[in-house]
């Protein structure tokens, strides 16, 4: 993007809006012709609530999110079925992030503050779908309980004996790969479905992320077995 | 408790687990391995996702929709901004359009338009009473060029026998719709799934896919709605059939 603004202000990012502004508004020694190319994310923020010419102010904001689009897209296709949902739930993003710029405070960069956002809209949209409630309630009953290997301690029913999450998590950490870390996080803590998590991290495998809480259950299982003989 | 509970529990955030902005600092930073981050596998997982959605890396075959989805936001720009005022426009064209409410917006406009219709009735019964002579039988009607009827929505496909399932349902833009309600069928018409889209195309949702199998007719059809919610119009039902493919795992029966 090239858009050239005929503006030239000092520019920064402070703990408040008023700070932003005030920042924002010292004139700087160059005076002349500003590419929006030259803006960080946080400059452009500082800009827009550092301009009075809505004209102006609104090619920071466009500037900000078309440099987004394809980041806050890719993550919301990974979330769906297809390009029309995800650009939806893009849309509805941007318009969250537009809503609540001003209490962007400069604490971390913008992309980590669109994370959040953009994480948590996706997660809300995926729980809130019911069939997706359903498909959930599938997943534990096939996935989780029937593949426990005959004769194995489960990890878990250990876990409950000494009723300790630390302990589960201690085990979750050991015994799992980083991969299968975020799919039991994802399907455990946040509720999203196999088939979300599949499409969500790009698992090419057959069975995708299925078949990493079943290896995961396994490397589970043994680890409990090999504490269970040591006598931990 | 279940084990879903006790895994839940163990993956729950705890006071110690680190904000998005640590999580950034962890990231940026050459030595990423922070004392917490090591021991706990949701701070792990939440660090692995801030990083995916920090990476420009598209999956395979994710660019082109990335690049649809880049475009469409931009057009959708001015709606982003002003979510509220898209609404209200939309809330101002359907009222205008409905002139029947406007005519009858009046009580005293509403008794004169009842009295005249009433009049109507009665001319148009004591006319009809008093002819003896048989309707003209129009032998135009035959003439399908002269039959007016409503329009039709134009399907793309998928639509006869197909060799690989199919993932989008494709149809022509009808003029004026504002969306598409589209329904995949069994062959009793038992609907399988909806959805409404304002788009001419529309990706099958995974369980609908899952129930085209090898052999088995599905129908679909689109139906185009207008501004206010108003049916402009339907396509004709159409029928497809996913027959064996070599090559394709696709064709192999569900388990």
């Amino acid at each position: 993007m090239s858009h050239v603004v005929s503006v030239g202000y000092q520019v920064g990012i402070g703990r408040s809006q008023d700070h932003a502004r005030q920042m924002a508004q010292k004139p700087i020694a160059i005076i002349g012709c500003v590419s929006l190319d030259q803006f960080s994310d946080e400059e452009l923020i500082a800009q827009y609530f550092g301009t009075e010419n809505a004209a102006t102010r609104d090619q920071y904001v466009n500037e900000l999110f078309r440099r987004n689009y394809a980041k806050v897209g890719r993550w919301c296709l990974r979330f769906t079925e297809s390009r029309e949902t995800a650009a939806d739930l893009a849309q509805e993003i941007f318009t969250k992030v537009y809503q609540n710029l001003s209490s962007f405070q400069g604490q971390s960069k913008f992309s980590t503050w669109l994370f959040t956002i953009a994480r948590n809209h996706c997660l809300n949209n995926v729980r809130s779908n019911a069939r997706n409630a359903a498909e959930l309630k599938g997943d534990v009953e096939e996935d989780f309980l029937d593949t426990v290997p005959d004769g194995a301690l489960s990890p878990y029913a250990m876990a409950e004996k000494e009723s300790t999450a630390r302990m589960v998590r201690e085990l979750l950490n050991e015994a799992l790969d980083p991969t299968e870390k975020t799919v039991f996080t994802l399907h455990y803590a946040e509720d999203v479905s196999l088939a979300t998590i599949t499409h969500m991290l790009g698992l090419d495998n057959q069975s995708g992320a299925k078949a990493y809480i079943v290896s995961a259950k396994r490397k589970l299982a043994r680890l409990a077995q090999q504490r269970k003989a040591r006598g931990r | 408790m279940s084990d879903r509970e006790i895994i839940k529990s163990a993956l729950a955030s705890t006071p110690d687990c680190l904000s998005p902005e640590q999580l950034e600092a962890v990231a940026s930073s050459e030595n990423k391995d922070h004392p917490h981050v090591r021991q706990c596998p949701r701070c792990q997982a939440e660090l692995s996702l801030l990083q995916s959605f920090e990476s420009s890396e598209a999956l395979p075959g994710e660019g082109a929709a990335v690049a649809w989805i880049t475009s469409d936001l931009d057009r959708r720009l001015d709606q982003i901004k002003n979510p509220s005022r898209s609404i209200e426009v939309r809330a101002r064209s359907a009222a205008a359009s409905s002139w029947f409410a406007r005519l009858f917006g009046t009580e005293r406009m509403g008794f004169a338009v009842v009295g005249a219709a009433c009049a109507v009735i009665v001319v148009a019964g004591i006319v009809i009473l008093r002819s003896s002579k048989e309707p003209d039988l129009r032998a135009s009607l035959g003439n399908q060029s002269e039959v007016y009827r409503s329009g039709t929505v134009q399907v793309i496909g998928p639509v006869g026998d197909v060799q690989e399932k199919p993932k989008t349902l494709d149809w022509q833009p009808f003029p004026g719709a504002q969306s598409y309600k589209v329904e995949v069928m069994e062959v009793d018409q038992s609907v399988l799934w909806s959805t409404e889209t304002k788009y001419t195309t529309v990706t099958i949702e995974n369980g609908a896919r899952a129930s085209i199998v090898l052999n088995k007719p599905i129908l679909w059809r689109v139906t185009a709605i207008g501004p206010t919610g108003k049916i402009l119009a339907v396509s004709s039902t159409q029928r497809f059939l996913f027959r064996e493919h070599a090559g394709s795992n696709d064709a192999l029966p569900p388990q």
